[in-house]
């Protein structure tokens, strides 16, 4: 497979004010990237240099293998973006909109565009000024959907949508795909990335810090485990891998587990005598976390959490900087139905 | 009514007061300035004369005065030739009417800036969720505005005291200027509420200044009634330095009143970033010349450009409507036939130099209308509309230059519709046409002067957006020493600076195409380089 997105070592400086630091992107053509970062990481200014909006300091920049800044106007007719911000003309309809943007890009089908003003329930007669912020992102959206872009790029696209048009999108960009369609996904809304991406590459602070596969991430973090035991379920700290062990009483405990050893604890359990077990996969927004928080704010937040959830807890507290580990109990998790069966 | 309503007036008042610091203290000190410095170098030149001729400086003034009253260039552009035998009236007549437009200019844009230019940013939503009451910002902007404007009238007060004024006069005529600003931020507050846009509540206001610029220009010039419906000839009318009148400060300050009760009736009544004028639904699809990057940037500017066009002719007709009133002067004044006859000129060549100033006048003031449309690429990049666009199969060559076409086109369309409405009016006053040739001539022959500083805000566009605003502070220089050049008594290289300045002397004159040629050049090289440059630059993002 060649590579839809090729970006390797992209710097970037707006005066003394580093945005990309040696970046790497790599997209699959046919694939779906999660593009993922806390705000301000610099996910919007790594898009607008793919756009060639932005002129790169440094580093490799290739889509659909030419370069962004000098060929942009033919990449153009292949690529389909949706801005974070959409800023809509205030004198012209949404329909005008959509023509203009769709004919001066991607090109524009008919019976494409009247399905998606449809589908995404947006009347194309009310001038700019008038949509809200959802219905502004419908706006670019049924623009971008409505031509035959081979790359679609969608910087936070539903960030303003309801939960039903978040549904339409998602399955929108289902048909895409079979189309052999690429997509760069930036979203913070993590059900959405979950379902819909094969991969995702996290960056912060201008940087790469991981990519890979959902499952490849989840291995490289905990699942929290809930169990009570026949015998005295203390000893199961002595096994290599188990952290933020709480006691609920002598036989049952929560902890988390480092899912490459996963397979030594579940083994010592069961020595244990497993009278119930309840596990959980890290979900993405521990990965998030995880990723996200700096240093001194991960053993903060971490810290405050197991307060929150737990209470003050036993000596087992780590607070070595990892992720706070999200309780099974935890208010903050998404779906872990939805996180199962991506797998 | 309950004090509520005022909640949180000081604390926005603290904070215009913060957004503006500077932008408000430049203002104020380039206008007292230019007000300051008209005595200072009238006095110097009046002097350097009247010892020239072995008189006193004071016989020079009354000379001129005789000079002046039959000038109807000077009583167009100044105000009515009131006391000009006196050192005051004559300073209130050349700081004049055009200095009072730029007092009216900073308190329209002063209004708009913290009235409706706040609601379409959706600040004011955030200012009025808080402990704010419905009138507090518009008495905030009031308050801000009064105290701009006293400060003004204080500050003309002084300098006219320090040239050995009397104080009571000198008040007078402070108190005028002052009253100027009064009265069209008073009118810019209506318009605010009326429009939904900022823009579109400025380009009224400043609509309503150009026709009560007109209206006095003409009153003035045939000495009637049409001063009196206008603002700008209410304030002139106080002639501090003669007759000393009263009334228009009476009348002033009854339509100040008025208006703001009439500002503050409709924003009570519409919602928060509402305005007056209802929205219509609009067309489904767009048509095929929308979808191009020309029919589309003529759909940005065209209301713009529509209504600068007008304007144009609007001033034309103004001024063509007093231009034979030169003709009747010369033919009934024989002193003034015998002075041209000494001169070696007819009085064609008084007629020449009337619309020659008159044209470059129209030709200032279309200027900015051509900085307008130049500048708009920018507010589309700065309102992260050029986002889209430029992400579409549109080059940033494409984008910009379909856009600088249409600026482009804008300068000699209203130069040619001024030319024509001038010399038509002139034609239906006398009863045939004068000179209509030439006149046009002299109208386009203006237009590579406002290419030269199009092109050069062109050139600041395209190498970074952020100094692009630096095209103003061209214009501006062109237009004062325009203006107030041979007053400032600036050398002729400085003078030589404004683009302007270098066409003056058709019709009628010696006018060499090479300077024509090389504004002309001038424009067509800075355009070029900009829009190379704009190519390699950043996109600025919201």
């Amino acid at each position: 497979m060649s590579a839809a997105i090729h970006v390797r070592n992209l710097s970037k400086a707006f005066g003394s004010t580093k945005a990309l630091d040696g970046l790497d992107l790599r997209v699959e053509t046919g694939q779906v990237m999660g593009f993922l970062g806390p705000n301000g990481s610099g996910k919007s200014t790594t898009i607008r240099v793919l756009m060639g909006l932005l002129r790169h300091d440094s580093g490799e920049v290739e889509v659909l293998g030419q370069d962004p800044w000098h060929d942009a106007v033919e990449l153009h007719r292949k690529i389909a973006y949706v801005p974070g911000d959409v800023n809509l003309w205030p004198g012209l309809t949404g329909g005008e909109t959509i023509d203009l943007l769709g004919r001066l890009g991607s090109g524009l089908d008919p019976k494409r565009r009247a399905e998606m003003i449809e589908r995404f329930d947006l009347d194309p007669t009310k001038k700019g000024r008038t949509y809200s912020k959802g219905n502004r992102q419908k706006v670019a959206l049924v623009a971008a959907l409505a031509g035959d872009a081979d790359l679609f790029i969608f910087d936070e696209p539903t960030s303003g949508l309801d939960p039903l048009m978040e549904t339409v999108f998602q399955n929108t960009i289902g048909e895409i795909l079979t189309d052999g369609k690429t997509v760069l996904l930036s979203s913070h809304i993590l059900a959405e990335v979950e379902s819909l991406c094969d991969e995702v590459t996290i960056i912060r602070e201008g940087r790469t810090v991981e990519a890979g596969t959902l499952a490849e991430l989840r291995h490289l973090t905990r699942t929290s485990v809930d169990a009570t035991t026949t015998q005295s379920i203390a000893a199961i700290t002595e096994v290599d891998g188990v952290s933020d062990f709480v006691a609920r009483s002598d036989h049952q405990a929560s902890f988390a587990v480092a899912n490459p050893k996963l397979g030594g604890v579940m083994s010592r359990l069961a020595e244990l005598g497993i009278e119930a077990i309840e596990s959980q996969p890290p979900t993405l927004e521990e990965l998030f976390m995880r990723h996200y928080a700096v240093e001194g704010q991960a053993a903060e937040s971490q810290a405050a959490e197991s307060q929150a959830v737990e209470g003050p807890s036993g000596d087992d507290q780590s607070g070595d900087g990892q992720a706070p580990d999200g309780s099974p109990s935890g208010d903050a998790t998404a779906d872990p139905d939805l996180a199962e069966s991506d797998r | 009514m309950s004090t509520k309503g005022f909640a949180g007036t000081t604390k926005l008042l603290r904070l215009i007061l913060r957004l503006d610091r500077i932008k408000l203290t430049l203002w104020l000190l380039g206008l007292i300035t230019l007000i300051g410095i008209t005595p200072f170098s009238l006095r110097a030149i009046l002097d350097a004369e009247a010892e020239a001729e072995g008189v006193t400086t004071e016989a020079v003034l009354v000379e001129q005065a005789a000079l002046l009253e039959t000038n109807a260039a000077s009583i167009a552009l100044q105000g009515p030739p009131d006391a000009l035998d006196t050192f005051g009236g004559r300073y209130a007549f050349e700081i004049g009417a055009f200095t009072l437009a730029i007092v009216a200019l900073m308190n329209i844009l002063l209004i708009a800036r913290h009235t409706r230019a706040e609601e379409e940013s959706g600040r004011a939503e955030l200012v009025r969720a808080a402990s704010v009451g419905p009138w507090s910002a518009l008495a905030a902007v009031s308050v801000i505005a009064a105290a701009t404007n006293l400060i003004l009238g204080f500050g003309t007060t002084l300098v006219f005291v320090a040239d050995g004024r009397g104080f009571g006069r000198s008040l007078l005529y402070g108190s005028s200027v002052a009253l100027a600003g009064l009265l069209f931020a008073a009118i810019a507050l209506i318009w605010v509420q009326v429009f939904e846009y900022g823009r579109a509540a400025t380009g009224m206001s400043l609509a309503g200044l150009a026709l009560a610029f007109a209206l006095r220009a003409v009153g003035d010039v045939r000495d009637n009634w049409l001063s009196l419906i206008s603002p700008l000839g209410w304030v002139q009318a106080v002639n501090p330095f003669g007759e000393a009148i009263l009334w228009p400060f009476f009348v002033s300050l009854v339509a100040v009143t008025g208006a703001i009760s009439v500002a503050i009736f409709l924003a009570v009544r519409r919602d928060v970033g509402a305005g007056l004028i209802e929205q219509r639904p609009g067309p489904a699809t767009a048509d095929r010349f929308l979808s191009t990057p020309l029919g589309f940037a003529w759909r940005l500017q065209r209301s713009t450009l529509f209504w600068w066009t007008v304007g144009a002719g609007f001033m034309g007709a103004i001024y063509g409507s007093v231009v034979s009133t030169i003709d009747d002067f010369v033919e009934e004044n024989e002193a003034m036939r015998d002075m041209l006859e000494a001169l070696g000129m007819s009085g064609d060549a008084l007629r020449d130099g009337f619309i020659n100033v008159i044209l470059s006048m129209i030709a200032l003031i279309a200027t900015a209308g051509v900085i307008q449309s130049l500048l708009r690429p920018r507010g589309e990049e700065l309102a992260g509309r050029a986002e889209p666009l430029l992400s579409a199969a549109i080059s940033r060559r494409a984008w910009l230059t379909s856009h600088l076409v249409l600026t482009a086109l804008a300068a000699p369309v209203f130069m040619v519709v001024a030319g024509v409405a001038l010399s038509v009016t002139d034609a239906m006053v006398v009863g045939q046409f004068t000179e209509f040739g030439g006149t046009m001539t002299a109208a386009i022959a203006r237009v590579p002067a406002v290419w030269a500083i199009a092109g050069i805000g062109v050139l600041l566009y395209g190498w970074t957006q952020q100094l692009s605003l630096g095209v103003w502070v061209v214009f501006a220089v062109a237009a004062i020493i325009f203006l107030f050049g041979q007053l400032l008594r600036l050398p002729d290289q400085a003078l030589n600076l404004s683009p302007i300045r270098h066409v003056t002397h058709l019709p009628g004159g010696d006018q060499s195409l090479q300077s024509v040629a090389v504004l002309f050049v001038i424009a067509v090289v800075t355009a070029v380089a900009g829009v190379m440059l704009f190519d390699r630059r950043d996109i600025s993002t919201s």
